[in-house]
């Protein structure tokens, strides 16, 4: 007969230290921040009147276009600073995101591909496509450009590393895009916090799928078609958001001066984000897993 | 705990990767292509309007709205999308004597104008030559529209027009194009292509 004994004083369990930031838990916590700010300007504008609904000032307006930022800073940046293996580069890849974003993307979508002079009279997939293959992948391929030749791929030791370097590249974009919406004169304070949230989500849930190819084709055996799959995939992920946000805005029936509502374009962009980050961080899980039951461990050393 | 050294330095790449970078290259010049393409079709695509009593055919910009019933013109076309002011294309015959020059039509015409365009001004007239070799006029000019909903409150908007007036036989037909200043230049080459493409049989 045998017994195990019982200590007295157990000796203390020592829990593994991760050893770098944790992606998503910071990225959700700048998404909710954003939604929150959003909301309460929403709700402070249309159901107490405490703010007017005119109200244009720029100021207001770059305070939450630049709150993104702010958010990343205070949660991401500083996580990424106090982490015993922080991912270096993350300001420059965020300089350059914004760099290319007001230098190429912004002029190429509004003197060369134009989409607002012929995409609304097109159908469904019409403009899925033309959206999709004109500034889905051009936006796209140039987050790839930026992170294929600073850091890719000896920066890149596990998957979530391409996500982590995306996003900023894809937040870099984001925060010129909201920039420019709030230098707009004609956009008043909620116009501009709900385009600004609407951006920055789109650019960050699509962004991952860049990073996710990415990290993939660092780590993984992929076929040599793959982050060309992943460029077309992401472009037309644009394309089909651009799509449902024209219908899920404008549809449906109002008594007001117009029958529009952004806030229903709000909710498709942080069901897009919240989709997409859930079904990547799966997809990375999952290959993680496999990776460690066939090597041993989960990341490129 | 090991401490991580980055280097610039990457290990060498493989041959997927070498040929994945090489790849997206193609995808993104395929992709862009078809982009491009698709909105050159979309943007350039046309209609065939004839008008038998008239003896004018003409291609118009596909989509358009086509008003073919007026006292004064054959047929006007305008731009269901457009804001603030709907692009407008239009094609007019006036009945001329046999001795009537083009200088005549534009008189005629600079009389009438004032009473139907609020601040209607002359900006510039010239001689140019149709792609058949026959002599036309190219006259611009330019007014205001307001805005007919007064809920709106907006400002006058200023629409700058152009006419070709071209003589034939016994009728002086008179091409039309109205825009709104800014966007006047960009859309331009549609009155160009139902220049191109307007018979007169």
């Amino acid at each position: 007969m045998s017994f195990e004994p019982i200590l007295l004083a157990p000796e203390e369990q020592v829990e593994e230290i991760y050893p770098y930031r944790r992606v998503w838990r910071t990225s959700w916590l700048e998404i909710w921040v954003l939604l929150l700010a959003v909301a309460a300007i929403w709700v402070l504008t249309h159901f107490f009147g405490a703010l007017p609904a005119t109200l244009r000032d720029p100021l207001p307006k770059l305070a939450i276009a630049l709150l993104p930022l702010a958010a990343w800073l205070v949660f991401s940046f500083r996580a990424e600073r106090r982490a015993p293996q922080p991912r270096p580069g993350l300001v420059g890849l965020l300089i350059l995101g914004a760099l290319a974003a007001n230098g190429v993307a912004i002029p190429l979508q509004e003197h060369l591909f134009t989409p607002d002079r012929w995409l609304p009279g097109q159908g469904f997939f019409g403009r899925v496509l033309g959206y999709g293959l004109t500034v889905g992948v051009t936006t796209e391929f140039l987050k790839y450009a930026i992170l294929r030749y600073t850091g890719w791929p000896q920066r890149f030791r596990q998957r979530l590393d391409g996500v982590a370097y995306a996003l900023t590249v894809s937040l870099g974009f984001a925060v010129v895009y909201n920039v420019h919406f709030a230098l707009d004169p004609d956009m008043t304070l909620t116009a501009t916090a709900l385009r600004v949230a609407s951006v920055t989500f789109s650019q960050l849930g699509i962004g991952v799928v860049t990073g996710y190819f990415l990290a993939e084709l660092r780590i993984g055996r992929p076929p040599i078609f793959w982050l060309s799959a992943g460029l077309l995939l992401a472009g037309l992920l644009h394309g089909i958001y651009y799509s449902f946000r024209g219908i899920a805005i404008v549809s449906g029936l109002g008594v007001g001066a117009t029958a529009s509502s952004p806030e229903r374009g709000l909710a498709l962009a942080f069901g897009l984000v919240a989709a997409l980050f859930a079904v990547f961080a799966f997809l990375i899980e999952s290959s993680d897993a496999r990776m460690e039951a066939l090597t041993g461990r989960r990341e490129v050393l | 705990m090991s401490e991580v050294i980055w280097t610039n330095e990457g290990p060498p790449l493989t041959f997927r990767q070498r040929w994945n970078g090489y790849l997206i290259i193609g995808a993104l010049a395929l992709a862009l292509l078809l982009g491009l393409t698709l909105r050159s079709n979309t943007l350039n695509a046309t209609q065939t309007l004839e008008n038998l009593e008239a003896g004018i055919r003409a291609q118009i910009p596909q989509g358009w709205l086509v008003d073919s019933g007026g006292a004064d013109y054959v047929f006007r076309a305008e731009d269901p999308d457009a804001l603030p002011f709907k692009t407008l294309l239009q094609v007019s015959i006036l009945p001329v004597g046999p001795d009537a020059t083009p200088g005549n039509i534009l008189y005629l015409i600079d009389m009438q104008r004032p009473n139907t365009l609020p601040a209607y001004r002359f900006i510039s007239r010239s001689q140019i030559t149709l792609r058949d070799g026959s002599p036309a006029i190219r006259r611009t000019y330019a007014y205001t529209q307001d805005e007919r909903n007064p809920a709106l409150e907006s400002l006058p908007i200023v629409v700058e027009g152009v006419d070709v007036i071209v003589l034939r036989r016994s009728q002086a037909v008179i091409v039309t194009y109205r825009e709104e200043r800014s966007a006047f230049d960009d859309n331009y080459y549609r009155f160009e292509n139902l220049l191109r493409t307007l018979e007169i049989f």
